[in-house]
């Protein structure tokens, strides 16, 4: 039964509520206070999180986001250690690196099916495999040394038959290296080799022994142990967004662009379409669900890891992933 | 009490804050600066058509004019977080660093316990501290702030340690002789000067602040000049890049001409100290 009191508290919010919040649900009193840390700026790689944050899909899960952004001296695993963010995104090698740590921190769900890092080369170079980086430069950003050794390692090569360089794509264009990492993501920077009149040829490190995803969520151990069901929740509402984003792809970047300036909407919607044909929904989300995490995979890729001297060779999966996110949540099999 | 100080005066007892450029010298030095700033844009145009330099790699001034033009409302847009971070990192750092220069001035033991600390504290990179700042101090405005302010507070300290330190003997003796307190040695001796030294810091520090400002923004920002940097790199928007880069400077250069323009205002007497 309402009661007298509850009814004028009521009534004295809803002017409140339609001035401040109109159109919005408002928060109800149980809605729990979540802050999410991204690894990045807000931008297209974000767009399922910010669509679920501007359609309501969190508030109708009873959870208030709040999603910060990221930059490249951000560093989230910590931010997710000490509290400043319940859940924040980050990538394979600064988990494994944390649980090598001993850090209490696990993903339970990861928005990109497949680490996007690719290797491109121009036509000219006529480097078809990973075999043929030997004797080349090659050039990535300075914390891809290890994607690189495990790349060589898969083919047999070691880190010193090649001279690693520190470059991106207009590294590659000014012949300052013979191959360069960058994320087919990122389709308006490649655009310079992507229409390269000698041709490309690429090689992914999912095709060359690192099979790793992107984009994980990740949280304290303890909250997910002791509330599994906020995160199931979570999960839920991002499933939804990018669900949403991958419909309405136009759309999802006007609500990023709403909240960063700078983002040039048609390279970022180029971005989103690729981000979410090749890498949120794959055929293992067709078969498990939105955010799908494999263990082998995890196990194989921390076997890398350890062989090329990056962590321990104890640590397993159930080190760096807990599943029980995965399976409380209702996903999307798209 | 009073002690003339304008003996050795030599411009007109006008209000000099208006007065930026009061001598024709002044009005040549700017001609020639602009002539030289024209000369090498020209120079920089004309290397990057006759060498074909691709424009994601160093644009050219005509790129950089028109990314200002196309973006003016961005830029000024991205400006006014960093303006304001800086600005109270600016007054955070000089006012802490000040009074510590004078708990150093007036307590020999506190100069030499934390003298070294202060040191300690300049000698922490800055990139390296800001993850921390943001998790202890969120992600506000306020890690942002206290990085600006980290940069400010070193020059300011040492300077004015210096300044207030740098007192003409025979004047603290005239002082004793008058029979003056602490404080009036301070307010009419000490203070005076340092000055001129705490000013030659704030010049450094004013232009620091804004570099502060946007390392701080690195951490994690949807506004202001760092993050416009950040993404403009990012999308290998190099005119864009330029531009903001421009804005940035033109932020510090502003910084820098009020700092002058106050001490012309403030000191008006001849220090006799080179700036």
């Amino acid at each position: 039964m309402i009661s007298r009191r509850s009814l004028l508290a009521a009534a004295s919010i809803m002017p409140l509520a339609s001035l401040g919040l109109g159109g919005v649900v408002p928060a109800h009193a149980q809605q729990k206070q979540v802050k999410l840390q991204l690894a990045w700026l807000y931008n297209a790689a974000s767009a399922g999180e910010i669509v679920a944050l501007k359609k309501g899909y969190f508030t109708e899960k009873g959870l208030d986001v709040e999603i910060l952004p990221g930059g490249p001296n951000s560093n989230t695993v910590q931010e997710a250690l000490s509290g400043v963010a319940q859940i924040a995104t980050t990538y394979a090698p600064e988990i494994m690196y944390g649980a090598n740590q001993g850090l209490p921190i696990k993903t339970f769900g990861a928005a990109f099916q497949k680490a996007p890092l690719t290797f491109y080369s121009l036509g000219e170079a006529n480097i078809k495999t990973v075999a043929d980086w030997k004797g080349k430069r090659i050039g990535a950003g300075q914390g891809a040394t290890a994607q690189v050794k495990a790349v060589l390692d898969h083919s047999g090569l070691k880190f010193e038959d090649i001279t690693f360089i520190q470059a991106q794509i207009p590294g590659l264009l000014q012949d300052q290296v013979d191959v360069v990492a960058s994320w087919p993501t990122n389709v308006a920077q490649n655009a310079p080799v992507l229409q390269h009149a000698g041709g490309y040829n690429t090689q992914s490190i999912w095709d060359n022994g690192l099979q790793f995803q992107s984009n994980y969520y990740i949280a304290r151990t303890d909250l997910i142990e002791s509330d599994s069901d906020m995160l199931a929740k979570f999960l839920e509402a991002c499933d939804k967004g990018w669900a949403y984003a991958a419909d309405n792809p136009e759309e999802a970047i006007d609500m990023v662009a709403s909240m960063s300036s700078a983002i040039e909407k048609d390279k970022e919607l180029a971005s989103l379409k690729v981000i979410v044909a090749d890498f949120i929904y794959t055929d293992e989300t067709r078969e498990h669900g939105f955010a799908n995490i494999s263990k082998d995979r995890w196990n194989a890729t921390l076997q890398t890891y350890a062989r090329i001297g990056e962590i321990k060779p104890e640590l397993t999966a159930d080190d760096v992933f807990d599943d029980r996110v995965l399976v409380a949540a209702q996903r999307t099999k798209r | 009490m009073s002690i003339d100080r304008s003996v050795g005066t030599t411009a007109a007892p006008l209000p000099r804050i208006w007065s930026i450029f009061p001598s024709p010298d002044a009005a040549r030095a700017l001609g020639m600066a602009m002539l030289g700033l024209t000369l090498t844009l020209i120079i920089w145009q004309l290397i990057i058509v006759l060498f074909k330099v691709p424009t994601y790699l160093v644009p050219a001034p005509t790129d950089v004019a028109g990314a200002v033009s196309r973006d003016l409302p961005l830029l000024l847009e991205a400006a006014v977080p960093t303006i304001t971070e800086a600005f109270f990192g600016f007054l955070l750092g000089n006012t802490v660093a000040l009074l510590v220069a004078v708990s150093f001035v007036y307590n020999k033991v506190v100069e030499e316990m934390f003298y070294p600390v202060a040191i300690l504290i300049k000698t922490i990179p800055i990139v390296a501290i800001a993850p921390v700042l943001k998790i202890i101090l969120g992600n506000g405005i306020e890690p942002k702030i206290v990085i600006a302010a980290l940069i400010c507070f070193f020059p300011t300290l040492v300077n004015s340690v210096r300044g207030f330190r740098a007192v003409n003997p025979q004047l603290l003796e005239l002082m004793r002789v008058l029979s003056a307190s602490k404080t009036e040695v301070f307010l009419r001796v000490r203070v005076y000067s340092a000055l001129p030294y705490i000013f030659s810091a704030l010049k450094i520090s004013v232009t620091m602040c804004v570099l502060g400002a946007i390392v701080g923004e690195w951490i994690g920002a949807n506004k202001g000049i760092g993050y416009l940097l950040l993404q403009s790199m990012f999308d290998f928007n190099a005119p864009r890049l330029f531009a903001t880069i421009l804005t940035a400077s033109v932020i510090a250069i502003t910084g820098f001409a009020i700092v002058s323009m106050l001490e012309k205002w403030i000191i008006r007497w001849d220090p006799g100290v080179a700036m």
